[in-house]
């Protein structure tokens, strides 16, 4: 139990995909303007991060290992997350319209977030069993979610400041995140601490 | 063919600086120059055989599902990538890691795929590809060679601050990653508003 | 419905076309991979035991395996042959500062000495805790075990767990000296 909330903590705080990581930085700069879609785009981002990992996961244990194929881990991913993006969408619509209405138009965007394929890579990598894999896409989502937010809350105000033209809206976001980025280097250690 | 599409990816397309795609694996390989050199060649090699392929067979792919195609294609030169290197360089297929399976995801390789290759004949978009690549690879040695400048003393392992500099580990771990390429970015944005300002 | 049919049969193609070339290229590269990867661990073997005869199938048994396994995170243990005498090869793992570190330690148990320790991966601080690769933090370990191993200033919590794992490994194996 212990070790599944370490697991959990190393994936969304420790070792943060978008801030240690950066894996999803695209849509984290792109859509961590206003709060409202931010908190939208990580329900997405979470969503479909556990259940590719979980299609994932069980497809490269039961069929391309199994078989032989790893080399065809690559592209089946990808379609595999393709595919399901697709599928959750057409679910939604149909059967969560109001969820649909909130989330709906991130989703095709998430299929080429890097930070998807890239959770589903680091199962496989690092050997994870089940358990073990769905925590840490469970973790790795709520990080990515945790750093939406923050710096959506902080460019908000950022509306406000008179910053130098070439510095506006990117490059100050990255230099923001940079912040963000060194304010989390403090947890590195903690779960060496908590064993 | 036009050289035009060539040299618009080194500078007024400039991938990642101007078209602001292809963040991920520049932030992340970029903490030495070497790393971003093979990151970025790697990511050309890609580039370069996915809009060659797909141009040649543009009239033969069905326009709706050209998009998985795209993918399949891509995911296909990138898993060879990924299997070259770690037959032929492992080093440095330890340290790009998973960072070269996510070339895939890479928007910069299907962005041009969908809007160039799918369109236009094979010589340009051979050119475009290449030049895309180029303008990326050059992106990735000098922020990487910033970074490893100041982080290490060297560029390219070749020691060029002496023994008394303290390296700033700052540079060489992400948030340094971050700050590098929000400067670099504000200063080329910089230079476009001048370089217009003028115009 | 027909075109349906067609754009999955033409999609099926594509993808046989891919998965057909992907295997002809994993053929090729994966005897050279394996090759790499074996490399990598026989060039660190080399170095903590120097001039031994070494046999790489990992052994399972015996009384050092054994203390091993019992003490630390054993990943593999080699046993090898150096002027007459036995001696081994132990890849351990330890939890470092920011994960896991794979340390290699050369040693010949029936002289109770260390030939020699390498580290093979971590995930340390770049410039602080990754010292813990140098020579100089590295060579106080060679010799007989010693009852306190200096850390490194600025990475503590690095080295100090490189040291715990060293010595818990090595107090199983070779009974502890104070």
């Amino acid at each position: 139990m212990k070790y599944m909330f370490s697991v959990f903590f190393v994936a969304a705080v420790l070792n943060n995909f978008v801030l240690t990581n950066f894996l999803g930085i695209c849509p984290f700069l792109g859509v961590s303007r206003r709060k409202g879609p931010a908190l939208a785009m990580s329900g997405a981002v979470l969503f479909v991060m556990v259940i590719a990992s979980i299609f994932t996961w069980l497809i490269y244990h039961y069929l391309l290992q199994k078989y032989d194929l790893e080399f065809l881990m690559i592209p089946s991913f990808i379609l595999v997350i393709g595919s399901l993006v697709q599928l959750i969408e057409i679910f939604m619509r149909r059967f969560a319209p109001r969820m649909y209405d909130v989330f709906g138009i991130y989703l095709p965007l998430i299929t080429t977030n890097c930070a998807i394929l890239g959770v589903t890579l680091i199962n496989i990598n690092r050997a994870f069993n089940f358990h073990t894999a769905l925590v840490y896409s469970l973790g790795a989502g709520a990080g990515f979610g945790l750093a939406m937010i923050i710096m959506a809350g902080i460019r908000e105000h950022l509306e406000y400041v008179d910053l130098p033209r070439p510095l506006q809206d990117i490059p100050i976001a990255l230099l923001v995140a940079g912040l963000l980025s060194m304010a989390f280097q403090g947890f590195a250690g903690t779960v060496a601490l908590l064993k | 063919m036009r050289l035009q599409n060539f040299t618009k990816g080194l500078w007024t397309e400039l991938p990642v600086l101007r078209v602001l795609l292809g963040f991920c694996p520049t932030l992340a390989v970029t903490n030495r120059a070497e790393n971003g050199l093979v990151m970025g060649l790697a990511t050309t090699f890609v580039l370069f055989f996915s809009c060659t392929l797909i141009s040649i067979f543009k009239k033969l792919i069905p326009h709706r599902i050209r998009i998985p195609i795209f993918i399949v294609v891509i995911a296909s030169f990138v898993t060879i990538v990924d299997y070259l290197l770690a037959a032929y360089y492992w080093e440095m297929h330890k340290v790009l890691g998973i960072y070269i399976p996510l070339i895939v995801v890479n928007c910069l390789i299907l962005g041009r795929v969908e809007a160039f290759a799918s369109k236009n004949p094979v010589g340009d978009s051979m050119l475009d590809a290449l030049g895309m690549g180029v303008g990326f690879t050059l992106v990735l040695v000098v922020l990487g060679s910033i970074r490893e400048l100041f982080g290490f003393g060297t560029i390219f392992s070749h020691q060029v601050i002496g023994k008394p500099y303290e390296p700033m580990v700052l540079m060489i771990i992400p948030p340094g990653a971050l700050l590098s390429l929000g400067l670099l970015l504000g200063l080329m944005n910089l230079i476009r508003d001048r370089m217009e300002g003028r115009r | 419905m027909r075109e349906i049919i067609a754009l999955s049969l033409a999609l099926a193609f594509v993808c046989l076309l891919s998965a057909f070339s992907l295997s002809f290229v994993y053929q090729h590269s994966k005897p050279l991979i394996e090759r790499n990867r074996e490399g990598e661990l026989r060039e660190a073997v080399e170095k903590v035991l120097p001039g031994a005869k070494v046999e790489y199938a990992p052994l399972t048994s015996g009384r050092v395996f054994e203390a091993l396994n019992s003490s630390s995170n054993l990943i593999a243990l080699y046993k090898g042959e150096k002027d007459g005498r036995e001696v081994y090869a132990a890849l351990i793992s330890v939890k470092g500062y920011q994960g896991a570190i794979r340390m290699l330690i050369g040693f010949d148990p029936g002289a109770s000495e260390i030939l020699g320790v390498e580290i093979l991966e971590h995930a340390e601080t770049p410039g602080l805790g990754s010292r813990i690769e140098g020579e100089s933090f590295l060579s106080q370990f060679k010799g007989k075990l010693k009852p306190k191993y200096d850390t490194i200033t600025g990475a503590t919590i690095s080295s100090s767990a490189v040291i715990r794992g060293f010595v818990n490994a090595m107090r199983a194996v070779m009974g502890g000296e104070r």
